[in-house]
């Protein structure tokens, strides 16, 4: 596989996605893929996932990730029936294909031939959360908890009533305190 | 009309009575739902346990606050013999962990209710307090509810739950499909949206079978090839894909494959038909042996009058 065409098109397809990546990576080329990435289109309960892209393309292939985006075989054997010989995609970008707004029901309906065997394509959020934690999950690297990729906005902390909780869990002890006092 | 044209007359009108009931109970067997109804899809191969769906639950149905935050997953660690945790009046859904022999991962196994297709705590109800709408969702009317419970023995899983805590206003507790605030303008359930690694995906029932006969069918090693749900109690709105035989997840293998209904509506066919047809059957036996009393009497007297 060849590596030095590959890379330069990842990075052209982080470009595009992430909106609030730095300026050097928003001109990465062909000869300068980004080497870190801030994801953060998503961010509401959780803050931004700072991704190492260049320590992820040591490790893996393109296609694993990308699927038939990038003009290779796909590692699916689902997926390589029909994109054995896909050339390579206008936008590689994740959100080109998983919509950040994810409403199945309008790829389960869609009868045309390109969208038979579509019907299942995840949103943007699942599409992150199945491939990131199912790989660190086989390999046995990478991490599994939410907040090692991520940590909870005060959003989030209401969302999931941490704080609340914490509050009056380090209250409660005090009128027992005045009792035995 | 004498005694044997009546028997006779009466016999005919039972028989007559039991066929015209017996096609009504029998037509209810092949219902499968609204056509354009949805459901919900949960894969539990994608559950990781975060508990995001028990978040957003609380928050969208105003539940009261939790006893310990939706992030501490201490609450999967059951008391060793003791029960796994099940929708209540405080949450109306509930993440469980299992572990089992088939799965080198631990297995998480989200509660709620799964919505029937023909419900069996709507069928229970002598109120009416519960409707199956036609986006599929099994709502709840707690203004005509009499809490009599007997909707949490008929659910074939042990749903619905009971506001004991109140005494002035006691209610059944249940999922209702977010259907005032989602579902009705045709939105997703705030778990679904909520999940993570959309372990539940919102779509019509058909499609959600599709999506799921596909997932299997991909991956013939991941996933068991059964859908809970598609025929459990009649078929339900909600359905289950699991890479392990449900039974080890906590899952009713018990559970029949028609709806419960089913198994009492004959004998329900039969109550109106006694309440109908008992009191003058009963009535003109009774009157036709008073009469021959009376008729014995009178000719015992004739015996004797011409002594």
């Amino acid at each position: 596989m060849n590596h030095v065409f590959i890379i330069p098109l990842l990075a052209a397809c982080i470009t595009i996605l992430y909106q609030g990546v730095p300026v050097s990576i928003a001109q990465s080329t062909v000869d300068s893929p980004p080497a870190a990435v801030s994801i953060d289109q998503l961010t509401d309960l959780f803050g931004p996932v700072s991704f190492d892209h260049q320590l992820h393309t040591d490790y893996a292939s393109c296609s694993e990730c990308h699927h038939h985006t990038t003009g290779c075989l796909p590692s699916r054997s689902s997926c390589a029936a029909c994109h054995r010989a896909s050339e390579q995609a206008a936008s590689v970008a994740c959100h080109r294909c998983h919509l950040a707004v994810h409403n199945p029901q309008e790829s389960s309906t869609a009868k045309d031939s390109s969208n038979r065997y579509h019907i299942d394509i995840p949103g943007l959020k699942g599409a992150y959360h199945l491939l990131c934690i199912d790989c660190h999950e086989i390999t046995g690297a990478g991490p599994l908890e939410c907040n090692e990729c991520h940590t909870l906005t005060a959003r989030g902390k209401q969302f999931y009533q941490v704080q609340r909780i914490k509050d009056s869990r380090t209250q409660t002890p005090a009128p027992a305190d005045l009792k035995t006092n | 009309m004498n005694r044997r044209t009546f028997i006779s007359q009466s016999i005919a009108g039972v028989f007559t009575a039991l066929a015209v009931c017996k096609p009504k109970s029998a037509s209810g067997h092949d219902f499968s739902g609204h056509p354009e109804s949805k459901g919900v899809l949960f894969d539990m191969t994608r559950c990781i346990g975060c508990r995001s769906c028990e978040a957003a639950c609380n928050r969208e149905q105003g539940l009261p606050e939790p006893d310990l935050p939706f992030s501490d997953t201490s609450v999967f660690e059951s008391p060793p013999g003791g029960e796994k945790r099940r929708p209540d009046e405080k949450s109306y859904t509930v993440v469980n962990k299992y572990d089992s022999q088939y799965a080198s991962y631990p297995i998480f196994r989200k509660i709620q209710c799964f919505h029937c297709l023909e419900p069996a705590c709507l069928t229970s109800c002598f109120v009416n307090a519960y409707t199956k709408t036609e986006e599929g969702a099994v709502i709840y009317n707690p203004d005509v509810c009499v809490g009599c419970r007997t909707c949490m023995i008929a659910c074939p899983f042990s749903i619905p739950a009971f506001r004991y805590s109140s005494a002035f206003e006691p209610r059944i507790m249940k999922c209702v499909f977010c259907y005032d605030t989602r579902l009705k303008n045709d939105l997703p359930p705030a778990c679904v949206e909520a999940c993570p690694r959309e372990a539940l995906t919102f779509d019509t029932r058909t499609s959600l079978l599709r999506i799921a006969r596909q997932r299997i069918r991909e991956n013939p090693d991941k996933y068991i090839n059964r859908i809970y749900g598609e025929q459990e109690a009649g078929g339900t709105a909600w359905l289950t894909i699991s890479g392990v035989p449900f039974a080890e997840a906590g899952f009713d293998d018990s559970v029949p494959k028609q709806p419960i209904i089913n198994y009492v509506k004959d004998f329900l066919a039969v109550v109106p038909m006694v309440l109908t047809i008992w009191p003058g059957l009963f009535a003109g036996f009774h009157l036709l042996a008073r009469r021959k009393n009376e008729h014995q009497s009178t000719s015992d007297n004739t015996e004797e009058c011409p002594l």
